[in-house]
């Protein structure tokens, strides 16, 4: 058995801790989870007793002990030291995959982070969100304009959604029972490679869009769905 | 603290919550009003929960429900206006 790598039992976790008078763990990278450390007599936030309520739980009150939790200092070495094991932009460069991370400007996350648009929900009145309405529908028009494609959709944000759209559940025959007409899907050279494959696996005949020296397509516009990769979306 | 909306919400004329325990969401059953109910509170400045009718549209029996979520996020305050809100709703 291979016993490499970071234990994924929580007792040998806490067991591959070493014991230091501070707790403190060094270079050690295993993490217990926040439950495995600290005790169940303290906590790390001080909040005021609730007034009297009647919970309307069903009978699913906590009826146990509470789970062990750290002072507060020690929650926030915690997440520190979580922190500290996440590799990001900062940290080095992602040449595929994780495309958030490889294409997002800081920029940009500030803008999509707009209260206007952080903050709006999904399933809320259309009538209240006519800004973000405009951003769609302009960003529309010019995918529409740059892919050649009549109409795009911007409902499907990361691959599975795209899927979503217009395969799941869509079987080759199932396709061909409902007469489907549109049997190709175009993929583009530079796109992960999940994309084609769960188009091929789902019936429909996968043609690649080659990508041209100046990072340009090299043909578009026919009837069928196009899955670019969006920053979001592998 | 969950509870007090759905308490504050089952205290207006007409509206019935159809859940017995909840966690963070329930729904309620509301009057139909032309324009639908949770547009009518977004124009009062509430954003008082989602349609059923909006997550299965074929389903006649569920256009009269909104589903809503409280949090630790909401305020006393956001129960009451939301209450008085539904209620002139309502009217």
């Amino acid at each position: 058995m291979n016993r490499q790598g970071r234990p994924t039992e929580p007792v040998q976790a806490i067991g591959a801790a070493p014991s230091t008078f501070t707790g403190n763990r060094a270079l050690r990278i295993e993490e217990a989870l926040i439950f495995e450390i600290g005790r169940t007599e303290v906590t790390g936030v001080d909040l005021d007793e609730p007034a009297d309520f009647e919970p309307r739980l069903g009978g699913l009150e906590r009826k146990t002990d509470r789970p062990a939790r750290p002072l507060r200092a020690g929650a926030v070495r915690h997440y520190v030291r979580l922190s500290r094991m996440n590799y990001g932009i900062d940290t080095g460069v992602f040449p595929l995959g994780s495309c958030t991370m490889k294409h997002n400007p800081r920029l940009n996350e500030k803008m999509a982070r707009l209260p206007g648009f952080g903050d709006i929900h999904p399933l809320q009145p259309q009538s209240t969100v006519p800004g973000a309405l405009a951003l769609i529908a302009e960003l529309s028009r010019w995918l529409c304009e740059l892919t050649g494609m009549p109409a795009v959709a911007l409902s499907a944000q990361g691959r599975r959604a795209w899927r979503a759209v217009r395969h799941d559940g869509d079987q080759g025959g199932a396709r061909r029972a409902r007469r489907e007409a549109r049997s190709i899907v175009l993929v583009p050279e530079s796109a992960h490679g999940t994309n084609p494959a769960t188009a091929a696996l789902l019936g429909y005949r996968v043609e690649t869009i080659p990508a041209r020296r100046r990072h340009g397509r090299s043909r578009g516009g026919e009837e069928a769905p196009f899955g670019p990769t969006s920053p979001p979306s592998c | 603290m969950r509870s007090k909306l759905a308490e504050k919400l089952a205290a207006v004329p007409g509206v019935e919550v159809l859940n017995e325990a909840f966690f963070n969401e329930f729904t309620i059953r509301v009057p139909r009003r032309r324009g639908g109910v949770v547009e009518k509170l977004a124009a009062r400045g509430v954003l008082g929960g989602v349609p059923a009718s909006r997550l299965d549209p074929d389903r006649p029996e569920l256009r009269d429900l909104i589903i809503v979520a409280s949090t630790e996020v909401n305020t006393d305050e956001d129960r009451v206006a939301y209450a008085a809100a539904l209620k002139e709703a309502l009217a």
